[in-house]
C-alpha cells in the first residue's frame, strides 16, 4: 500500500491501479470516455485528465499508475480549462442531433457539454458526413463517434471478435468494418452498450424511445444458465430495450446477442392468450372454468381407470423453480406418480457422470473459475456460442497468460484464440481423455493425492487405458500424434488445470462416456471435481433438477430409491407406458430425437396437455388441452444459474390476456380436482422451496473405465459424420420466437467444409437432402471452413426443419453423433 | 486451395513470428510483404494476414489505412511520387502536375485507365538544389521540367 493526496485528502492505495480507478472508488468524479475496466488504458479522449505536482503537464488518470507521496488535483482550473477544451475539440465534428439521436439522454458527451456550459465548438469546421455500414443489429453513425476507441477494444480485446475499427486517419477516420460495407460480426451489441455517444445503437430499438421516458427494470436473462443480469428498458409497462449496465449482476454489464436482442418473444406473435381445447380434431377457444373442469374428470378417470404411473409430466429449464417445484408436487401428490422428467438429451448425461464418479449430487461450476488457472482444455465445446459471457472468461483467461487447448473438428471463437488447437474428429473427446490419461500414468503424474490412490476401480480403469497409447488415440481422432503429444505435455505440466465441457441437448458431440472420462481425468490427476466445469444448459436447468424434476430425485436431490418413475426413454419412446402427458414449456416435436417415433407414441396417447407461452408444433398437433403460460418477464419467480446462484426473476410487464404462472396453473388444478397442496400464494410456495433441505451427496471418488465407441460408424452409404449444436444468436424455444433474433439465421442450414462440398457436388445455398438411416430433412447448403472434412454441422432448433428426425433418443455411452448422406 | 500469394505470405509470418513477442506485432512486416505480392493492401492481402496471424481483418485494416505509407488503393504498375513542397513548388511542379493530368489523366492519389502509372504526392526529400524532384518506384530524378519529365516516364511501360 501507497499514501497518495486527492484534492487534499490522503488516502492510502494499491500499487496495482491507476489513479482513475482510485477517484472512482472514492466517489470522486473524473470524466472519462474512453476509459472502461473490462479492456488495457488506452489514454485516448484526454479528459480524464488531472494536474499531478511535480509534473508541468496534465495526466491522464486512466493510465498513470499512483505512486507514493503523489499529490493529485482532480477539479483544478487548469484542469477544468483542459476539459473544456477537450470537448470543444470533440464538438468540432460532431453533429448536433441529438433530437433524433437515441441516446440522447443518456449519453456521455451530452451530460459533459451541459456540465462544462459548452454546446457548440468555438471552432468552425466541417462536419462529417461519412457512410455507414450496414448491419441487421447495430446501427453505424460514424458521424457523430468521437473516435474514442472504446467499441474498438471491447470488440477485439473482451469480446474476442474485432469487427470494428477505426478506419483511415486524420478527419476521414471512421469506425466501421474492414471492408466498409456489412458489418457482420456475432452481434453481441457490446460496442453499443460501450459507446458513450450515439454513434452505436441497436437496430431493433431504433427510435423506439427517448431515454427520458424509460424506466430501468433488471431482470434475469431467460435463455442460457450464465444467468445475466438484463436491465430493461420499459416504457408504459412494455419491454422497449435491453442492455448491460455496469456492476450489475454475475455478468457485471456483459451481455450477449440472445440477452439483448433476444428478450421480444415476450410479444411474439403466436403468444397464447386464452386456453384452448381440441374438438372435432380442432383447437378452439375454450375458458379456464372449462378446461379445469375437463382435465379434473378426465385425470381422475385415468387415475381410476389405469393408474397414477399412467401419467406422466415433462418440466421445462426454462420455467422457474417455483414453477417446477409446484409441477412435481401436484404430479407426485395429487396424480400420485414420479413420473416426471425433462429433456434428458444434455445436462441429464452430466448429473448422471457426477454422480456415478464423484458421488455427488450436483456440481455448480464456478463463473470465475478460468482466471486463477495457467491451462485451460476445452473439448468438443462452443462455449463462447452456449454460454457467451462465461466464454469470454476464457479469453480473459488467456490474455492474462494462461494456455488455452481446443480439441474440436470446427473453428470457433476459442478454437481462434488458443494457444493450441487440434481438429479431432467428431465425437472423439473420450478417446482423448483417456489418451491424456494413458500418457499422465506413463509418466508417473496420476494418483497425485490420497483420494485419487482410493477411489474405487483404479485397477479396471488403468487396464482400459493400455489401449489408449498416444499412436492409438490419434488415430482414432486422426491427429498427429506428435502435435497430440505437445498437447499433452502442455496440459499436464500445467499446475492448475481446467477442463470444460458443455452437454447440452442441441449438442450431439458429446456423450455420457464423455463426461465421465472428463471425470475421471481429474480424478486420476488428483484435480477433483472442482477442475471440471459442466456447467447445465439453460437458465434454469439447474434450478430444475434441485427441484427434482426427474424420475428418481425428490426436490433438493434427495435420492428416490424405492419406487423411481419412468424417465422420457420410456415415457415417450416406448408405446404404452403412459397414457397422458403433462408437456410444460418444451416442444419435442422440434427439440426431441427420433421425431417419426416420437409422433407415433404422442399420436397414441389419450390426453396430452400442453402449457407453455406459444402454440408449440407439439401442441398443435397432438394437444387436447393447451393453457396458456405466463412468459419469464410477466411472472415473480427465481431462477438458479449453472453456479447453484438463486436469483430473482421479476415481473416487469402484465401477462397477455389469460396467461397464468405455471406454478398457479398447478395449485389451480390441484383445487378443481379437490386435492389442494397448500402454497396458496408466491411467498407461502418459496418459503416451501427455501425449507428444502439440499442433499449434495458425501464426495466419494469412484472411476468408471469406459471405452471409447462411436454409436453409428459412418460408412459407404452414409459418410459424413453429423454434428449438431448450437449456434450464438439462437438457443432454440424462446429465440426462434424472438422477431430480432430471427432476423440472422432464421432459417436451417448446414456448414460443409468446401472440400466435401465439391465431392458431393454441392454449392453454397443449394437445397439438400440430408438422410440418415432414420429419417431425412431437406436444408441448404453453406459452404465453410469452420467444419473440418467427414463431417457436416447443423444448428438444432431453427425454424421449418425436421432434423430430429435423422436423429436417434440414445440411452447409452457414447455421443449420439449420426452418419449421414448428403443429394441434392 | 492455396495459391503461390498465399503461401508466400503465410511462410513470411510463420518466419517472422519467431522475432517478435506478440502476434500482432507481425501484422505490420506482413502488410509489408503482402503489399509486394499483391501490389497493395487488397482484401485478400487482409484476409492472407488474418488467417495466419489470427488478428482480426478490421484491425489489420484500421493499422494498414493508419499508415499513410502502406498502399491502401490498388496501385499503377510504375508509381510516381513527386514533391511539391515550397522548393518543388516554386520550381514548377504544380505545372508539372497539370501535364501529368492533360496527358494521363492523372490525379494525385490516382491511377492511369490502362494501371500503367500512379501517382503521390511526396513530402521533401532534400533535392532542393535540384528541385523539382521526383521518384518513380525506387528511381530518382531532379532538375525536371516539362519535357525531360515525359522522356523519362517513357521508359516506364
Ligand atoms: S456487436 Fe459485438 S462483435 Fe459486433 S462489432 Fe459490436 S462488439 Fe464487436
Ligand atoms: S463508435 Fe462510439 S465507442 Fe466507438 S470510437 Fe466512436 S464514439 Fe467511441
Ligand atoms: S450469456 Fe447467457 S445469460 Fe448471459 S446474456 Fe447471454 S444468453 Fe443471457
Ligand atoms: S478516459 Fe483517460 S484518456 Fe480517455
Amino acid at each position: 500500500m501507497i499514501t497518495i493526496t486527492i484534492d487534499g485528502k490522503k488516502v492510502e492505495v494499491e500499487k496495482d491501479t491507476t489513479l482513475l480507478q482510485i477517484a472512482l472508488a472514492k466517489d470522486i468524479d473524473i470524466p472519462h470516455l474512453c476509459w472502461d475496466d473490462r479492456i488495457r488504458p488506452f489514454g485516448g479522449c484526454r479528459l480524464c485528465v488531472v494536474e499531478v505536482e511535480g509534473y508541468d503537464r496534465l495526466l491522464s488518470a486512466c493510465s498513470t499508475p499512483p505512486e507514493n507521496g503523489m499529490v493529485i488535483y482532480t477539479n483544478s482550473e487548469a484542469v477544468i480549462n483542459a476539459r473544456k477544451a477537450v470537448l470543444d475539440m470533440l464538438l468540432i465534428h460532431h453533429p448536433l442531433d441529438c433530437p433524433v439521436c437515441d441516446k440522447a439522454g443518456n449519453c456521455k458527451l451530452q451530460d459533459l457539454a451541459y456540465k462544462y456550459g459548452s454546446t457548440e465548438s468555438a471552432f468552425k469546421e466541417e462536419k462529417k458526413h461519412a457512410v455507414s455500414a450496414e448491419s441487421p443489429f447495430i446501427e453505424l453513425n460514424p458521424n457523430r463517434c468521437i473516435l474514442c476507441g472504446k467499441c474498438v477494444r471491447v470488440c477485439w480485446e473482451h469480446q474476442g471478435v474485432g469487427a470494428i475499427n477505426l478506419i483511415d486517419k486524420g478527419f476521414n477516420t471512421k469506425i466501421s468494418p474492414a471492408f466498409q460495407e456489412v458489418l457482420d460480426c456475432e452481434f453481441c451489441g457490446q460496442c453499443v452498450d460501450a459507446c458513450p455517444v450515439g454513434a452505436l445503437g441497436s437496430k431493433p430499438f431504433k427510435y423506439m424511445s427517448l431515454a427520458w421516458f424509460l424506466e430501468e427494470r433488471d431482470n434475469i436473462c431467460p435463455y442460457c444458465s450464465v444467468g445475466c443480469t438484463i436491465t430493461l428498458n420499459v416504457r408504459e409497462r412494455r419491454i422497449i430495450s435491453a442492455k448491460g449496465v455496469k456492476n450489475k449482476g454475475v455478468n457485471n454489464g456483459d451481455l450477449c446477442g440472445r440477452g439483448r436482442y433476444g428478450v421480444d418473444f415476450v410479444y411474439a406473435a403466436n403468444r397464447l392468450t386464452t386456453p384452448l381445447i381440441r374438438e372435432n380434431g380442432m383447437l378452439r377457444q375454450s375458458t379456464w372454468d372449462e378446461v379445469m373442469q375437463y382435465l379434473s374428470i378426465h385425470l381422475r378417470k385415468i387415475i381410476k381407470t389405469k393408474g397414477p404411473d399412467s401419467i406422466g409430466a415433462i418440466g421445462s429449464p426454462r420455467c422457474t423453480i417455483e414453477d417446477n417445484y409446484m409441477l412435481q408436487k401436484f404430479m407426485r401428490s395429487v396424480i400420485g406418480t414420479n413420473n416426471i422428467d425433462s429433456d434428458r438429451f444434455g445436462y441429464a448425461k452430466i448429473q448422471q457422470a457426477v454422480e456415478m464418479t464423484f458421488g455427488l449430487h450436483t456440481l455448480p461450476i464456478s463463473l470465475n473459475s478460468p482466471l486463477d488457472k495457467d491451462v485451460l482444455l476445452v473439448l468438443e465445446s462452443d462455449i463462447t456460442s452456449t454460454h457467451p459471457i462465461w466464454g469470454l472468461k476464457f479469453i480473459e483467461a488467456v490474455q492474462k497468460g494462461a494456455k488455452l487447448i481446443v480439441m474440436d473438428p470446427r473453428e470457433t471463437k476459442l478454437s481462434k484464440r488458443s494457444s493450441k488447437w487440434l481438429r479431432i474428429k467428431p465425437g472423439t473427446s473420450q478417446a482423448i481423455l483417456n489418451g491424456i490419461m494413458k500418457a499422465a500414468i506413463d509418466k508417473g503424474l496420476h494418483l497425485k493425492n490420497k483420494r485419487s490412490r482410493e477411489a474405487g476401480n483404479l485397477d479396471a480403469l488403468i487396464q482400459l487405458l493400455k489401449a489408449y497409447t498416444i499412436q492409438q488415440v490419434s488415430d482414432i481422432a486422426e491427429i498427429c500424434s506428435r502435435e497430440f503429444t505437445e498437447v499433452i505435455d502442455m496440459f499436464l505440466k500445467g499446475e492448475r488445470r481446467l477442463t470444460a465441457i458443455t452437454i447440452g441437448p442441441a449438442e450431439n458431440n458429446k456423450g455420457l462416456g464423455t463426461a465421465l472420462a472428463a471425470s475421471n481425468m481429474v480424478m486420476l490427476l488428483g484435480d477433483g471435481p472442482q477442475a471440471l466445469q459442466m456447467p447445465a444448459t439453460y437458465s434454469n436447468t439447474y434450478g430444475m433438477w434441485q427441484m427434482g424434476i426427474t424420475p428418481d430425485y425428490l426436490p433438493g436431490y434427495e435420492k428416490i430409491t424405492d419406487k423411481p418413475g419412468k424417465n422420457i426413454f420410456k415415457m415417450l419412446y416406448e408405446k404404452g407406458q403412459i397414457s397422458a402427458l403433462f408437456i410444460i414449456g418444451e416442444d419435442p416435436l422440434i427439440t426431441y430425437p427420433d421425431l417419426n417415433k416420437l409422433e407415433e407414441v404422442l399420436g397414441s396417447l389419450d390426453l396430452i396437455i400442453a402449457q407453455d407461452i406459444r402454440l408449440t408444433k407439439t401442441a398443435e398437433k397432438f394437444a387436447h388441452i393447451v393453457l396458456p403460460a405466463a412468459s419469464w418477464a410477466e411472472k415473480e419467480g427465481t431462477f438458479i444459474n449453472a453456479a447453484g446462484i438463486r436469483q430473482k426473476v421479476n415481473k416487469i410487464v402484465e401477462p397477455a390476456t389469460d396467461a397464468t404462472p405455471d406454478w398457479k396453473i398447478f395449485r389451480n388444478l390441484s383445487r378443481a380436482m379437490h386435492h389442494p397442496i397448500g402454497m396458496d400464494d408466491l411467498s407461502a410456495l418459496k418459503e416451501k422451496i427455501h425449507q428444502i433441505k439440499l442433499h449434495i451427496g458425501d464426495e466419494k471418488w469412484n472411476y468408471v473405465p469406459v471405452p471409447y465407441e462411436e454409436m453409428d460408424p459412418p460408412d459407404d452409404d452414409y459418410p459424413l459424420l453429423m454434428v449438431s449444436g448450437n449456434i450464438m444468436q439462437h438457443s432454440g424455444a424462446f429465440s426462434v420466437m424472438s422477431k430480432s433474433l430471427s432476423h440472422v439465421f432464421a432459417d436451417s442450414f448446414v456448414q460443409i467444409n468446401e472440400y466435401d462440398a465439391e465431392f458431393f457436388g454441392l454449392k453454397d445455398g443449394d437445397i439438400v437432402t440430408i438422410e440418415s438411416k432414420r429419417g431425412q430433412a431437406k436444408t441448404k447448403v453453406r459452404i465453410s471452413d469452420e467444419v473440418s472434412r467427414g463431417m457436416v454441422f447443423v444448428p438444432l432448433h431453427l425454424k421449418d426443419s425436421r432434423m430430429s428426425e435423422l436423429y436417434v433418443a440414445y440411452e447409452g455411452f457414447a455421443a449420439p453423433i449420426i452418419a449421414v448422406k448428403i443429394r441434392k | 486451395m492455396e495459391n503461390n500469394n498465399v503461401k508466400t505470405i503465410r511462410d513470411f509470418i510463420e518466419r517472422e513470428k519467431k522475432s517478435y513477442a506478440s502476434i500482432e506485432s507481425t501484422v505490420i512486416p506482413a502488410l509489408h510483404e503482402a503489399e509486394g505480392v499483391y501490389g497493395w493492401i487488397s482484401p485478400e492481402a487482409i484476409e492472407d494476414i488474418s488467417n495466419y496471424t489470427g488478428v482480426s481483418k478490421a484491425k489489420i485494416k484500421g493499422t494498414a489505412t493508419f499508415y499513410a505509407m502502406y498502399k491502401n488503393k490498388p496501385m499503377g504498375r510504375h508509381l510516381i511520387q513527386l514533391c511539391t513542397n515550397v522548393v518543388c513548388m516554386v520550381m514548377g511542379s504544380e505545372s508539372l502536375l497539370s501535364l501529368l493530368n492533360e496527358r494521363y489523366e492523372l490525379e494525385p492519389g490516382g491511377m492511369t485507365s490502362d494501371g500503367r502509372f500512379s501517382l503521390v504526392i511526396m513530402e521533401c526529400i532534400g533535392a532542393c538544389g535540384t528541385a523539382p524532384a521526383m521518384l518513380v518506384d525506387a528511381d530518382y530524378y531532379d532538375n525536371l521540367n516539362e519535357k525531360n519529365i515525359f522522356e523519362i516516364l517513357d521508359k516506364y511501360q
